[in-house]
């Protein structure tokens, strides 16, 4: 086939690929700080939202919950037992109408005006204000215990992974034996042992809570000990621990914010784990983990008594573990472009 | 990788479609063995099959079913003949003469002889042993419960016992496991291994143990060898025992794999007035012990205050309702009997203060003017049982009402014992059950230095009268009953050493067709006569 | 690689040793002894204490235990069924929860990998946070809860399973204990999946082989899937283990006859030598874990050898 060389180009025979009037502009970016970026990337991350906002909710609850009513967590009125939710508005909407079987517990008994908004126990007691005083101890162990394990985690990963050599193989040694160490026989063990209480849960919390931290921590530190900006702290005469705390650690923080976030729903539950097999908070003091564990007995005739401290158990280990989601990816500057 | 998913999920598919168990535990819900078969739920383990050495309830009752004593009671707590075909009892009543049956074997076709015994009850007392319940019949020591002085076997069907002072209770006792006979030669030949397995043991009673999964589940067949055989043909052929509680076994027994099992307070509402609840009291006394080291307890009034403020109605029908009782007395009902049958509760009547709040108030406010102070802080120790756990937040609301401040201890049931033996107590739920049908049992506990005095009540009043009790009055029953009597009102009424609480009750779901366990609050239940309706 | 395995070794003996020594002074602090019964007197505890050795000094204790424990005598109980073979006892049970493990641990692999993919694939949209949810659910309701409702609704109401432990039935009767036990695993090996994924294909090779055309379920099954499974193998271990010591409160509710209930039992009567024994047992079926782990993960990603090897 013999090509025509002498074809006529016109004007429309040729479109520009890319439109060229468009001048090559860098994106202006408005100069953020690390914290603002971060807060911006987890704001797309629509479950953490609404996991942070949930466990605010659930926060405030704790604190004001209790103080709702007139009756306090221990108050025992043993003719109002076994008493399935009523709320007050509610109640014409056919839920939460302290309906049982078919009939109304409340009216039954003749308690046309009484009014428990999350029934009671077998006990007598209101469970709406043992369920929110319960949250409270919940969160104050897990956050207490979760504080001190990062403390030390921390500290203990910082100084093993800094100073390296000797050290580190010695205070690693240290760390893998201990966590070769069954938590569940020596945390039972522990409540035995010390007096039960919060104290003793806390401390048994302690224990080998702090090793996931301390993983964490050393191996950040390895990765950031390579950096050049911490050899040219060293280089200007920076003493050791100096590096560590101003240099390593601020880089590092977000990491061990995550890893928090994540040991949080595990010292409730850990927590929740120790009442059911009898060495959490004592009676009548309620968490989480003990209303669970007595309400678990009611399971197959009073079923209230059990769902309504698991759904907040649920809500609050669902949020933290989406929120502590959310954080790592806003934290990972590889997930920016999606 | 979609390799390894098919695989996995095939394993998966494997595992749960196994149906080849290992040849470990064998226990049978009672299907396809000829005659009839029953199942009953347990929550407690068989400790020991050591007749020498068990201790508790579970395994006592295993005892009973496998093997017998000189008596046996009948329905009425009354000693009826077992392996002892008659006895004769001296007019002072201080010599028993035991006529073995000439027909009673072992399980190995061995005759079963006086001689068995004494070997039996030699054992119970040797030191080496270290038997808790030496001290019922313990000849070497200063005294013993039953006031034995001795025990010979007169010949192979004659065994005779004399007594340094009379005992009322002493053939009801007879029936007690700890007092079954052994055979010498075998339990010598098996040594350490006596009573770890069933091929480790004889029987002598109207069952055998076929087999023993601890922990887990243990069955009984019938013994044909039995010296009454005979009259066992209607009762059942197979009971089965298994290790299960809570919720799912009370769900087992819906669906008829369970003939019975106990109910939790938590689920009794919903079972209430159903044919197959069965109702039962135990012979334990719950009662608060009260340490007398602890200043504010010192006090008389506070103690008083303490006892108005509970109500032990309301503890019992609405806090545990599972039969419980609340107790008039230490001494519960219906366990004691005298030589006329009578209960020791009739004789002594109602000795506690009763349920008062005006009066606790009163009282409580007394009591703080006397000591001097405005305010009185109570650490309240109990076990870590459900059936505590309520007794116990239901106590502290009930003292706090008062006026109390109360701080809780729950503890499992070892350290609870640790503590109140180390006197590291305020004021401890606690419990006793009887070791035999008379009051003794219980009044014994509360004797200045006695063992089981955690408190440290010192009383002249109540030691002299427990004395009085058990020397001068030992031979004449109706006035030892009355010391007796007397010394509770001082323990309970004047005192308030102790708050006797409640006679803990159970209640169970019973298949309906299943009839013919006797419960003996005072000595082992008896499930040697089921019977189950066709 | 010698070297490599020669010191995780020793390293999980040397964990053993020391396990076993914080378990005995543990068991020395507890209070109460194990024959602590209200009708005992001076006299025969005493006696009771010299006849199992207990009155000993805690040095010699140890070392005769050590010593028996090689011949594999672990001691005879003394409050759960007096005078029994402690080894006996946990043999028979051991094979019983290891079986329960196994399973749930097939069931939560499978689950947790399916969630975990499915989560990552699909960032961000609503089935990430769904996804997330139910496993996160799985996790935050204890075990036993699951176990009670699975055992109501499915083996008592629509009869399929046996509701308690069925010797005859072994295999039936496991069938949903391991179920109720498998949402942790489920949970945990989800979320792990999810974000190895995620790291994964981000990465750099992975946006190689998508750009050379390579269709994105082929990228996924041949690529990312291999490289995300690995560190997965690392969490296996414990999560294993710890499923054996949250079994317990399922076997309670099934009544089966395991080794974790066995655990508790003897905690909570004082029964020093089952206790050590089963907490014993635990601990070597730990390490061992991660000890294969180790081993594993050395033999697949050479990095990990290497990296040891030279030194740090």
């Amino acid at each position: 086939m013999s090509q025509n060389l002498n074809y006529e180009f016109s004007e429309d025979d040729f479109k520009l690929a890319h439109d060229s009037n468009d001048k090559l502009m860098d994106k202006n970016f408005v100069a953020t700080s690390y914290a603002k970026d971060v807060w911006t990337n987890f704001k797309k991350n629509k479950g953490a939202l609404i996991a942070a906002v949930i466990i605010v909710l659930i926060t405030i609850m704790a604190i004001i919950g209790p103080g709702l009513n007139e009756h306090t967590f221990k108050s025992i009125i043993t003719e109002h037992a076994n008493l399935v939710p009523r709320i007050p508005g509610l109640e014409k909407l056919g839920i939460f109408d302290g309906m049982r079987n078919g009939e109304n517990q409340y009216v039954a008994k003749g308690f046309q005006d009484v009014y428990y908004w999350f029934g009671t126990d077998a006990l007598g007691r209101d469970l709406f204000t043992r369920v929110w005083s319960g949250t409270r101890i919940s969160l104050m162990i897990a956050l207490v215990a979760v504080l001190i394990d990062v403390c030390i985690g921390m500290i203990y990963g910082l100084i093993s992974g800094f100073f390296g050599g000797a050290v580190d193989m010695i205070m690693q040694r240290i760390a893998e034996i201990l966590n070769g160490i069954p938590t569940l026989v020596i945390v039972v063990l522990f409540g035995l042992v010390l007096k039960p209480g919060v104290t003793s849960i806390i401390f048994a919390l302690m224990i080998t809570g702090w090793i996931g931290m301390e993983r964490i921590t050393r191996a950040q530190v390895l990765k950031v000990k390579e950096q050049e900006y911490v050899l040219a702290a060293k280089t200007l005469g920076a003493k050791d621990f100096y590096i560590i705390f101003k240099e390593i650690l601020p880089n590092i923080f977000g990491q061990i914010i995550i890893e928090s976030m994540f040991s949080i729903p595990n010292a409730i539950f850990t927590e929740a784990y120790l009442s059911f097999v009898g060495v959490g908070v004592p009676e009548p003091t309620a968490s989480l983990g003990s209303l669970i564990s007595s309400g678990y007995n009611s399971m197959i005739t009073y079923p209230h008594m059990l769902m309504i401290p698991v759904v907040v158990l649920a809500l609050l280990m669902l949020s933290f573990n989406l929120l502590a989601d959310g954080l790592r990816d806003a934290f990972d500057p590889k997930m920016q472009n999606k | 990788m979609k390799k390894l998913l098919v695989s996995a999920v095939a394993l998966a598919m494997l595992a749960g479609c196994s149906s080849s168990g290992t040849a470990t535990s064998t226990a049978n819900t009672g299907s396809g063995t000829a005659g009839k078969s029953v199942t009953i739920a347990t929550d407690t383990d068989i400790l020991s099959m050591n007749s020498s050495t068990s201790t508790d309830g579970t395994s006592f009752i295993a005892l009973t079913m496998c093997e017998a004593g000189l008596t046996q009671l009948d329905e009425k707590n009354v000693p009826v003949s077992d392996l002892a075909e008659s006895w004769d009892v001296s007019e002072d009543g201080l010599e028993y003469t035991f006529h073995i049956r000439k027909d009673a074997k072992w399980s190995d076709g061995t005759a079963l002889t006086a001689n068995d015994f004494v070997y039996a009850w030699n054992r119970l007392i040797d030191p080496e042993t270290a038997s808790d319940y030496a001290f019922l019949i313990d000849k070497n020591a200063e005294s013993n419960t039953t006031n034995i002085k001795d025990w010979t076997a007169e010949d192979d069907q004659t065994f005779k016992v004399t007594l340094s002072k009379p005992c009322d209770f002493f053939l009801s006792l007879c029936a007690f496991p700890s007092l079954f006979p052994l055979n010498e030669k075998f339990v010598e030949e098996q040594g350490d291994q006596y009573a770890l397995t069933t091929d480790n043991m004889l029987y002598c009673g109207p069952y055998t143990l076929t087999e023993w999964t601890p922990s887990t589940s243990w069955k009984f067949v019938k013994n044909d060898q039995y010296w009454d055989a005979a009259s066992y043909t209607e009762n059942v052929d197979e009971a089965n025992w298994r290790l299960v509680q809570g919720q799912s076994a009370i769900l087992d027994y819906q669906a008829g794999n369970i003939d019975y099992v106990k109910l939790t307070s938590e689920v009794i509402d919903d079972y209430a007035g159903k044919e197959d609840v069965v109702t039962s009291l135990t012979g334990y006394s719950w009662y608060l012990s009260l340490n007398f080291h602890n200043e504010a307890l010192a006090n008389n009034n506070i103690r008083k205050a303490m006892a108005y403020a509970i109500n032990s109605d309301e503890l019992c029908s609405s806090v545990l309702k599972d039969g419980s009782s609340p107790l008039e007395g230490i001494v519960t009902k219906s366990t004691t009997a005298n030589a006329d049958g009578e209960d020791f509760r009739n004789i002594s009547g109602t000795v506690v203060l009763g349920y008062d709040e005006a009066k606790a108030k009163e009282a409580f406010e007394a009591g703080c003017k006397e000591l001097g102070v405005d305010s009185v802080t109570l650490e309240v120790l109990y076990e870590d049982a459900d059936v505590s756990k309520n007794c116990a937040a239901y106590v502290m609301n009930a003292l706090e009402k008062v006026g109390f401040t109360t701080e809780a201890k729950c503890e499992p049931k070892k350290s609870r014992l640790q503590d109140m033996q180390n006197d590291n107590y305020d004021v401890a739920l606690h419990r006793w059950g009887p070791d035999y049908a008379d009051p003794q049992t219980y009044m014994d506990l509360f004797v200045t230095g006695a063992s089981n005095n955690y408190g440290h009540y010192e009383s002249e009043k109540y030691d002299s009268l427990i004395e009085k009790a058990l020397t001068t009055d030992a031979a004449d029953s109706t006035k030892r009953w009355e010391d007796f009597a007397e010394a509770e009102k001082v323990l309970v009424n004047e005192d308030t050493a102790i708050i006797p609480l409640y006679q803990a009750g159970n209640t169970a779901l019973q298949n309906t067709k299943l009839t013919g366990i006797q419960y003996h609050g005072a000595g082992v239940d008896n499930y040697r006569h089921m019977k189950l309706a066709a | 690689m010698k070297k490599y395995i020669g010191k995780r070794l020793l390293i999980s003996l040397a964990t053993l040793l020391v396990i076993l020594l914080v378990l005995f002074v543990m068991m020395d602090l507890m209070p109460g002894s194990p024959f602590n019964d209200e009708k005992l007197t001076e006299a025969q505890k005493a006696l009771l204490y010299a006849k199992y050795g207990l009155d000993q000094p805690f040095l010699t204790r140890f070392i005769t235990y050590l010593k028996n424990m090689l011949t594999g005598d672990f001691g005879v109980s003394y409050a759960i069924n007096k005078d029994f073979s402690v080894s006996s006892m946990i043999s028979s049970r051991l094979w019983i929860s290891v079986k329960l493990g196994f399973m749930a641990m097939i069931i939560g692999t499978i689950l947790g990998l399916i969630l975990g993919i499915l989560a990552a694939l699909n960032h961000n949209t609503w089935i990430d946070t769904l996804c997330s949810t139910i496993s996160v659910v799985g996790v935050s309701v204890p075990s036993y809860v699951f176990a009670l409702l699975l055992c109501y609704f499915i083996a008592y109401k629509l009869g399929l399973f046996p509701i308690l432990y069925n010797a005859a039935q072994q295999g039936k009767s496991l069938v949903l204990p391991a179920i109720a036990l498998s949402f942790s695993p489920t949970a945990n090996i989800a979320r792990f999946t999810r974000s190895e994924m995620l790291d994964v294909l981000n990465s750099d090779y992975i946006l190689l082989v998508k750009s050379k055309g390579l269709k994105d379920y082929k990228v996924i099954l041949k690529h990312a899937m291999r490289n995300s499974l690995i560190p997965i193998i690392t969490i296996m271990g414990p999560i294993l283990v710890n499923l054996l010591t949250g079994s317990s409160v399922v076997e309670k509710v099934f009544g089966i006859p395991g080794l974790g209930t066995l655990l508790i039992t003897a905690i909570q009567s004082n029964d020093y030598n089952v206790t050590i024994a089963c907490a014993f047992v635990y601990s070597l079926m730990y390490i061992v874990a991660i000890f294969v782990v180790d081993v594993l993960y050395g033999v697949i990603d050479p990095r990990i050898r290497v990296a040891k090897e030279g030194g740090k």
